[in-house]
């Protein structure tokens, strides 16, 4: 059952100085409803500005990316995870959902609190978690904002092993239970082997699409041996993906 | 704790090592605030003069904020205006008194208006550094939860903001009274400032600490009672424990 919107990305051009080689010209990708298609490539190549492209954050562009039909600006806020935490500091956790979505009442926010593994920590200030439970907060919000579309930037970079591992298995089974439409920044291989029905290798400027890898075989009857024969196959990709782990 | 006991001690000692009528020890000033406060004008002047600084303080506070705001977050009013800022921030507040009470008169308006004058472009400059502190991916965040106008000011701009505001209150606060004193010296009708300037004449200097000393302690009481907790209360998730 799909569960989150179908995305449909036209960038015609996008450039950050008038003078400066367009980062996207023609860059066309359609992403299924509640797909989870991870987009893979060299650092800097620009996978995360096609995100913010994506979540509307940054409107500077021509062409069209569509959300279940609406522009990208106009639909409804993402369930965006940045590289960092990024919680409100001065807001308790429980207030950083709230200001994703307003109307959460008490009970909501614990609820949405207890799927990341955080359950009563909602009085805590994120200064007072460790790294690993910022992490999940975010992603707490990036679900109240909008447990439909899930926009992942790099959302393990910076976290130790045992942390990638667990945020992993948090994120394949929200994933399993919610159906949502999911873009996953990563330049891991892993990570897409792991999480993503489908890996795109993004490559050159302007960026256009390397690789399109299906990854057929569904997430909960993944083992460790066909996780690590996708890892290896998609990190053997030609050339664009060297700086791939 | 013991910061203010021990200046009252220093002061104590040397007024009873210089004993002189110039020079009145911390009893006698207290003794004198009493009298003063129950037979003469203390409190009416209190009440004048602090009516005057609370005005001028509100007014500059507001309206600075504001303009900070609109200079530090475009860059083009900010270098329009940047010449304007430098020479508020150099103006004899003096000269400002003199030519706003021949503009005005010696109206409480010129006064007031003299004092927000010299005050402002001090607000404005500080809450402009807040502004350009702001961290931008508090921004970024803003516009991916798609935060309206009020909830952008609310929940990003003003806790960014606050420890700024707070900052331009402290040194607004200390500024502004003494220039109200100034002023008050240099032409009303009453107030703590234009009371001095009579004890000056009779070089009554009990009377002269006496009045200082009570502004004092009412701002020791805004620090203390109103800014101290209100900056504890917007700032403890900086202090909450790990």
């Amino acid at each position: 059952m799909a569960h989150g919107p179908g995305l449909s990305i036209a960038i015609a051009g996008k450039r950050f100085a008038a003078d400066a080689a367009p980062l996207f010209a023609g860059f066309r990708l359609e992403v299924a409803p509640g797909s989870v298609v991870a987009l893979l490539g060299p650092s800097g190549v620009g996978k995360s500005t096609l995100l913010r492209l994506v979540a509307g954050i940054d409107t500077a562009f021509d062409g069209r990316i569509a959300i279940d039909g609406a522009d990208a600006a106009a639909a409804p806020a993402p369930g965006f995870v940045f590289q960092d935490p990024r919680l409100l500091p001065w807001l308790t956790v429980a207030d950083n959902l709230r200001a994703a979505a307003p109307s959460l009442g008490r009970e909501a926010v614990e609820e949405a609190l207890a799927r990341v593994g955080l359950a009563g920590q909602g009085d805590a200030f994120p200064q007072q978690l460790s790294g690993g439970m910022q992490r999940r907060a975010a992603l707490a919000r990036a679900l109240v904002a909008n447990p439909g579309l899930l926009l992942l930037d790099e959302p393990f970079v910076s976290l130790d092993a045992a942390l990638v591992r667990e945020m992993q298995q948090l994120l394949a089974g929200l994933i399993e239970a919610g159906r949502p439409t999911v873009l996953l920044v990563s330049h891991a291989a892993e990570d897409a082997a792991r999480l993503a029905d489908r890996a795109v290798v993004l490559t050159g400027r302007p960026v256009r699409v390397a690789e399109d890898v299906a990854l057929p075989i569904p997430r909960a009857r993944r083992s460790g041996e066909t996780i690590a024969a996708d890892r290896a196959r998609l990190a053997a990709l030609p050339a664009p993906t060297g700086q791939m782990r | 704790m013991l910061s203010l006991p021990l200046l009252l001690i220093v002061w104590q000692a040397l007024a009873m090592v210089f004993a002189n009528r110039l020079f009145p020890s911390p009893i006698a000033v207290v003794e004198q605030m009493g009298t003063l406060a129950l037979e003469g004008r203390l409190l009416s002047d209190l009440g004048k003069t602090l009516l005057r600084a609370g005005a001028a303080f509100a007014i500059a506070m507001v309206l600075g904020t504001a303009l900070g705001l609109v200079v530090g977050r475009r860059p083009r009013v900010d270098r329009l205006f940047s010449a304007w800022l430098v020479v508020g921030l150099n103006l004899p507040a003096i000269v400002v008194a003199i030519v706003l009470y021949i503009w005005l008169g010696l109206t409480e308006l010129a006064l007031v208006s003299a004092v927000v004058v010299n005050k402002l472009p001090l607000v404005i400059v500080t809450i402009r550094e807040g502004v350009r502190s702001f961290a931008p991916e508090y921004e970024e965040l803003a516009r991916a939860l798609r935060f309206d106008s009020w909830r952008r000011f609310r929940l990003i701009f003003w806790p960014q903001l606050l420890p700024f505001v707070l900052a331009a209150a402290r040194t607004g606060l200390s500024l502004i009274w003494k220039i109200v004193l100034v002023f008050e010296v240099l032409g009303s009708d009453g107030g703590v400032g234009y009371r001095v300037s009579l004890m000056f004449q009779f070089f009554d200097v009990a009377g002269i600490l006496a009045y200082t000393a009570s502004f004092i302690l009412v701002v020791l009481a805004f620090e203390y009672g109103v800014l101290g907790p209100l900056e504890r209360r917007a700032l403890r998730w900086r202090t909450a424990p790990a």
